[in-house]
């Protein structure tokens, strides 16, 4: 029973929490700019975050530290989603729109699977050698700085993927690939 | 706020995001759509295994003397060289205790897992191919299984670089924070749906993605750190992050279970076993690994090891050994939503739906932006709406006619993605479009009620004393309800009809 009322007070201080934000949020709409509203704006911001700190004195002593994290952090998502759909705005649009068939194509086949290749393998290998080179400079036991690297890598492959399908130069992402395969080989070989 | 706008992206920098947000998630769109579903559904897979085989009788205990009845049991009936035999403890998701043999050669494809019941006694050969088919598309897409894993890691991986050029791409991140405009113009509808799903679960959609592209590369980061490490090997690469193996070498005796569970309780009061291990059995260098989960720990389970008469050797320290440790043993059940019981479950279940739906507005809103109404655009909305249907498919068959659910998986996906394409070009546009997709949504609702009832039927299952298989089964039929509700007149019942069916 305990647990089970301090799982709901700690998600009342959630929606408190979100609302402060929401709040602060029409604030900022209707007050942008004046004094009043600023200082508005940020006493609601110090209440949200003392209602998080509510939050995670009610989970925290039945929960422990590692799930109230996580579930502050995850419950958060589904109440402000509540907040947003209550305050939807609906409306009915009886235009109707003209759509075409075809778009002119923007880049070559080749070009395409060029990108395709460098995001692909290319990418994956020098993400791998840059967090492991990036892990052994910050840390200096070997096994944190394996699950570092391990970690790491996706975030720095994902980033290079994006950032190659993204710049209309590719020499730009390119030339990142090449610094980090030299400086991570400094650091490795 | 003016901090926050010196913290916005620049113009060039949001659209160069917007760009590489857009080619990589229309690239990896079907298979992320399919990662992220499978992924919500088999959050509760313990569940969907117990639903998909049910037994009359279940329990939350087991006694030490049956644990070893059971255990013995195997051995003795064992046709082939054990290498490792395991037990897996009750659980409040799955009440049945199983015992699983893993063979010296792993070649053998021979039946390896049994039920146990409360006395010890073997029973039926453990068999869920539907849960098998949803895991499988969720951990490997059904690709061999190398290959697999690698390629969901990749997803995971890209997901994070969708994340990093989302939030690139997004300068009122913060102004449209609480923003969502229905009906006026399926654009805008659909970036607002997307943006305002995306934004608020962040944390999760970052810890999923990266646990996610963790677990899947790992292989491939081993090979690749192991040939930059002179000193290391991947084996001890493996055996410095998670711990390594005692060695054993000892006459064969009789396992002691009752010393072991009297010094575990001691040792660890808090421990409860999740499975127990008898690993190289029958030979000198037999012992047991208990691997219990600790309260209020992310970390999978500590392993305590025990030699076969009950004596001590000692624990993994995936507990209290390096942070490295602790963090890689934690990312599974941060990843599977394992913790804090069935409340986090359905919060997983949620945002994981939520995922599948960021994935399919996302590629809507490319074609709505270009104003592009082509036949890619209508199979991509045949490919979302036949995936459920799909999957409920899948269910009856091997349920109800025990027919293969991964080729039945794949092939009603083709069927009714391509059937889509018919609508494409027929006079009414549109309209058969809309109503096309509302069937599709009707035969998923009609074939899960279907196999729901055939399967309780098939078993015999009462609703009084059989209560938790039915409210199982309705919780899936609710989840198929959900599409054909339009929560949009339900929430704002002035509104008008409009034009298009949004999603």
């Amino acid at each position: 029973m305990a647990v089970f009322a301090s799982y709901l007070l700690a998600l009342l201080s959630l929606v408190a929490a979100v609302a402060c934000w929401r709040q602060a949020q029409v604030f900022y709409r209707q007050k942008s700019g004046t004094k009043l509203g600023g200082w508005w704006r940020l006493a609601l911001l110090v209440i949200s975050v003392l209602l998080l700190w509510l939050a995670w004195k009610f989970w925290q002593p039945q929960q422990g530290a590692e799930f109230t994290l996580f579930f502050i952090l995850f419950h958060s998502s589904w109440l402000a989603w509540l907040v947003v759909v209550l305050q939807a705005k609906v409306k009915y649009n009886s235009k109707s729109v003209k759509t075409v068939e075809q778009l002119p194509a923007e880049k070559s086949w080749w070009y395409k699977s060029a990108v395709l290749f460098l995001a692909g393998p290319v990418a994956l290998l020098v993400s791998i050698m840059g967090a492991l080179a990036l892990s052994q400079v910050v840390i200096e036991l070997k096994s944190n700085q394996w699950v570092l690297a391990f970690t790491l890598m996706p975030l720095v492959w994902g980033g290079l993927a994006v950032w190659l399908a993204a710049d209309r130069q590719i020499g730009r992402p390119l030339t990142a690939l090449v610094v980090i395969v030299l400086c991570s080989s400094v650091v490795l070989l | 706020m003016s901090v926050l706008k010196k913290l916005a992206p620049s113009q060039s920098l949001v659209k160069q995001s917007l760009r590489g947000h857009a080619w990589v998630g229309l690239f990896w769109a079907a298979l992320l759509y399919l990662i992220c579903l499978s992924g919500a559904l088999v959050v509760f897979y313990p569940e969907m295994e117990r639903w998909e085989q049910p037994m009359k009788s279940e329990y939350q205990q087991i006694s030490d003397q049956a644990i070893n009845s059971a255990l013995h049991q195997v051995q003795a009936d064992s046709p082939h060289v054990l290498d490792s035999l395991y037990f897996i403890y009750p659980s409040d998701d799955l009440p049945r205790a199983h015992v699983s043999a893993v063979y010296q050669d792993k070649s053998i494809e021979t039946e390896s897992e049994w039920w146990v019941d409360e006395r010890g006694q073997v029973k039926e050969t453990v068999s869920a191919p539907w849960t098998e088919m949803m895991t499988g598309l969720h951990i490997y897409l059904h690709l061999p299984h190398t290959l697999g894993i690698i390629i969901v890691g990749m997803l995971g991986a890209m997901m994070c670089g969708l994340l990093i050029s989302g939030v690139l791409a997004h300068p009122n991140l913060f102004k449209d924070a609480f923003k969502l405009r229905l009906g006026c113009n399926r654009h805008l509808e659909q970036t607002d749906i997307h943006n305002r799903l995306s934004v608020w679960s962040l944390p999760f959609f970052f810890v999923v993605s990266l646990t996610g592209a963790y677990i899947g590369l790992f292989g491939v980061s081993l090979v690749v750190v192991d040939w930059f490490e002179k000193d290391h090997d991947s084996e001890q690469i493996i055996s410095e992050v998670f711990g390594g193996d005692p060695e054993v070498q000892e006459p064969v005796v009789p396992i002691d279970l009752a010393a072991i569970s009297t010094d575990l309780k001691q040792r660890a009061p808090g421990a409860e076993p999740i499975y127990l291990v008898i690993q190289k059995p029958q030979t000198e260098g037999q012992y047991v690994e208990v691997a219990a989960t600790l309260p209020q720990r992310l970390i999978y389970s500590e392993i305590y090891r025990y030699h076969s008469d009950g004596r001590f050797i000692d624990y993994q320290h995936l507990s209290d050994g390096d942070l490295g440790r602790q963090v890689a043993y934690s990312s599974y059940r941060t990843h599977f939503g394992h913790f804090g019981g069935l409340s986090t479950k359905i919060l997983y279940l949620v945002l994981g739906l939520a995922m599948a739906v960021i994935t399919v507005t996302g590629v809507n809103m490319w074609f709505e932006k270009r104003k592009l109404n082509n036949r890619w655009y209508t199979l991509w909305r045949g490919f979302v709406w036949s995936t459920p249907l799909a999957m409920a498919i899948s269910a009856c068959s091997v349920l109800l006619f025990a027919l293969n659910p991964v080729w039945v998986f794949w092939s009603a996906l083709i069927l009714f993605s391509l059937l889509t394409l018919g609508t494409h070009k027929q006079a009414e546009g549109l309209m058969a479009q809309r109503a096309w997709i509302v069937y599709l949504k009707l035969a998923t609702l009609v074939v899960l009620v279907l196999t729901v009832g055939g399967h309780s039927l098939n078993h015999d299952l009462g609703l009084t004393e059989h209560g938790w298989y039915w409210l199982f089964g309705l919780g899936a039929v609710l989840l198929a309800v959900m599409p054909l509700i339009n929560f949009r007149r339900m929430w704002h019942p002035a509104v008008k009809p409009v034009t298009e069916e949004p999603l």
